[in-house]
């Protein structure tokens, strides 16, 4: 075919559209005909399909497992959030805790597909799950003994795969949960509860905001939300201790409302 | 809803007491600085983090910056005057050293087993790497080099330090397009054989990435651009067909692998 064509010579310049395609498709042709489909190079190209997929395929489980811890977890603080001003508040840390236990075997199976491996080869598959979990632990230890829970307290529940920077980022979604239960423990008349929320807000803040420095893109978006609720909790306390707890709720029903929105 | 109703009952005066002990442990919690101590670690690690990936960041620019030179020096391939393609490989080569010297002061500095937390730095640096030791590889060979050649010719030891599999394909993708202008570059220098050379690798090629599953990633936006490529090649190969500009051996080589 080839030879016709170029024996026509000079109709070259005339020739259409179609005639040129066919004939680009038969130099591809015969030349996808000659290509080896057991040459070492194609051989080459099958061990890297095998490589990729398995690659993609263990990060799209490991994001699996980490969307799970995400629900569970994020179920779990908005039944910690019910905390606030309840007189049941053992019933729910119990629910919390089966919760919690519900959890570990998604661990155990994060653990086993990253076994052996470099801790951030596949750490941004579960790194929103991870950071939701601090976040759940943290506030529920929160409520529970009035304290911070350490890196090294978590870790044996995480198994040894929490990374210090998803602990970090956690903790500093647990500033956001604790600024919603300060708002809604003066709705519930809780006067105590806000003020204790603001000297370990204070203090949290004191010591995140020094980490400043470093160039994490999302470190530095959750330090400057740190300062708005930091900000929230101070005009909320402020109010409750000039005006008491009545007149600083109607004070705040319409301003805090509106910021609740915001971040639901 | 059980919750919620609660919510309303919270002002006890039993559980302000039990309020005021919480308040009061909490301070003193603070008090024996737990929360501080927490912190400080945390921040030296992180602190040490930062310091290692600075360090990485000095000794990649040198690395950069021979890479630029390399892929500069081949680039005259297009239009290489009096010199002979041969004569720009071996000069290659000799930029080669360098790059090598910097890649090994840079392997050196990688923490073990934290390998993947840096390596988005150097991916840039490792692609064009493969391009150009691809590069001058075909041209002597006419084949693609493996990526167990590529780190072999990189010095790179497994253990420490790691050419991804990603970045060699980006590599070998960015080859296509070079291989791609120099097709028109060659049939401008007279030379007719090597376009059907390169359109029979480049041909090849494809068929080895369309057996792969892509993502959409940045490896599945390169291997968009292969197409295209392709297309440069083929226009190539076809003016040249239609002049009647096929090299002799042509005909008959393919026939041979037919």
């Amino acid at each position: 075919m080839s030879i016709e064509l170029s024996s026509e010579g000079s109709s070259k310049m005339r020739g259409g559209k179609r005639k040129r395609e066919n004939f680009e498709g038969n130099i591809s042709k015969s030349v996808s005909d000659s290509i080896d489909m057991n040459s070492s190079l194609m051989e080459s190209f099958r061990t890297f399909r095998a490589d990729l997929d398995a690659h993609q395929d263990k990060y799209e489980r490991l994001v699996k497992i980490s969307r799970d811890i995400t629900i569970i977890s994020k179920r779990i603080i908005f039944n910690l959030h019910r905390c606030v001003g309840s007189t049941d508040r053992e019933a729910i840390f119990e629910e919390c805790v089966t919760k919690f236990s519900s959890i570990s075997p998604l661990i155990s199976s994060i653990q086993q597909e990253t076994m052996d491996l470099d801790p951030y080869l596949y750490a941004r598959a579960y790194t929103n799950g991870y950071q939701e979990l601090v976040e759940a632990l943290t506030f529920y230890h929160f409520l529970r003994y009035s304290s911070l829970v350490s890196y090294q307290h978590l870790s044996p529940f995480f198994k040894g795969t929490l990374l210090i920077i998803d602990y970090v980022l956690g903790v500093l979604d647990l500033t956001g949960e604790m600024m919603r239960a300060c708002i809604s423990s003066i709705t519930a008349g809780d006067m105590d509860t806000p003020l204790q929320v603001l000297s370990f807000l204070s203090q949290m803040n004191l010591h995140l905001q020094q980490f400043r420095p470093f160039s994490h893109k999302e470190l530095s978006n959750k330090l400057r939300t740190l300062s708005t609720s930091m900000l929230k909790v101070e005009k909320a306390c402020y109010s409750l201790h000039l005006r008491g707890c009545s007149v600083a709720l109607i004070a705040f029903e319409d301003d805090e409302e509106r910021d609740l929105t915001d971040m639901y | 809803m059980a919750g919620l109703m609660d919510i309303s009952a919270g002002s006890e005066e039993v559980k302000t007491e039990k309020k005021k002990e919480e308040l009061f442990a909490l301070e003193k919690e603070l008090e024996s600085s737990e929360v501080h101590d927490i912190f400080t670690t945390l921040r030296s690690q992180l602190t040490v983090d930062q310091e290692v990936k600075e360090s990485l960041q000095r000794l990649l620019e040198p690395l950069e910056e021979s890479v630029r030179e390399l892929y500069t020096s081949l680039q005259a391939i297009h239009n290489p005057g009096k010199q002979s393609i041969h004569s720009i490989c071996e000069k290659g080569d000799v930029m080669l050293l360098t790059s090598r010297e910097k890649l090994g002061a840079l392997i050196c500095a990688v923490p073990i087993g934290r390998y993947y937390k840096f390596n988005f730095m150097w991916s840039f640096c490792m692609q064009r790497l493969v391009t150009c030791i691809s590069l001058i590889h075909f041209l002597r060979n006419g084949t693609l080099i493996t990526q167990v050649q590529v780190s072999n010719n990189l010095l790179i030891e497994s253990d420490k330090f790691n050419l991804t599999l990603e970045d060699y394909l980006v590599g070998v993708l960015i080859l296509a397009s070079e291989l791609s202008r120099l097709t028109v570059n060659s049939v401008i220098q007279g030379d007719y054989q090597r376009p059907y050379d390169i359109f029979k690798f480049v041909s090849e090629l494809n068929a080895g990435f369309k057996l792969l599953h892509f993502k959409n990633d940045h490896l599945r936006k390169k291997y968009d651009s292969l197409k295209y490529d392709i297309r440069r090649i083929e226009e190539v190969v076809y003016d040249l067909t239609l002049r009647g500009l096929i090299p002799e051996t042509e005909e008959t080589k393919i026939e041979e692998t037919q």
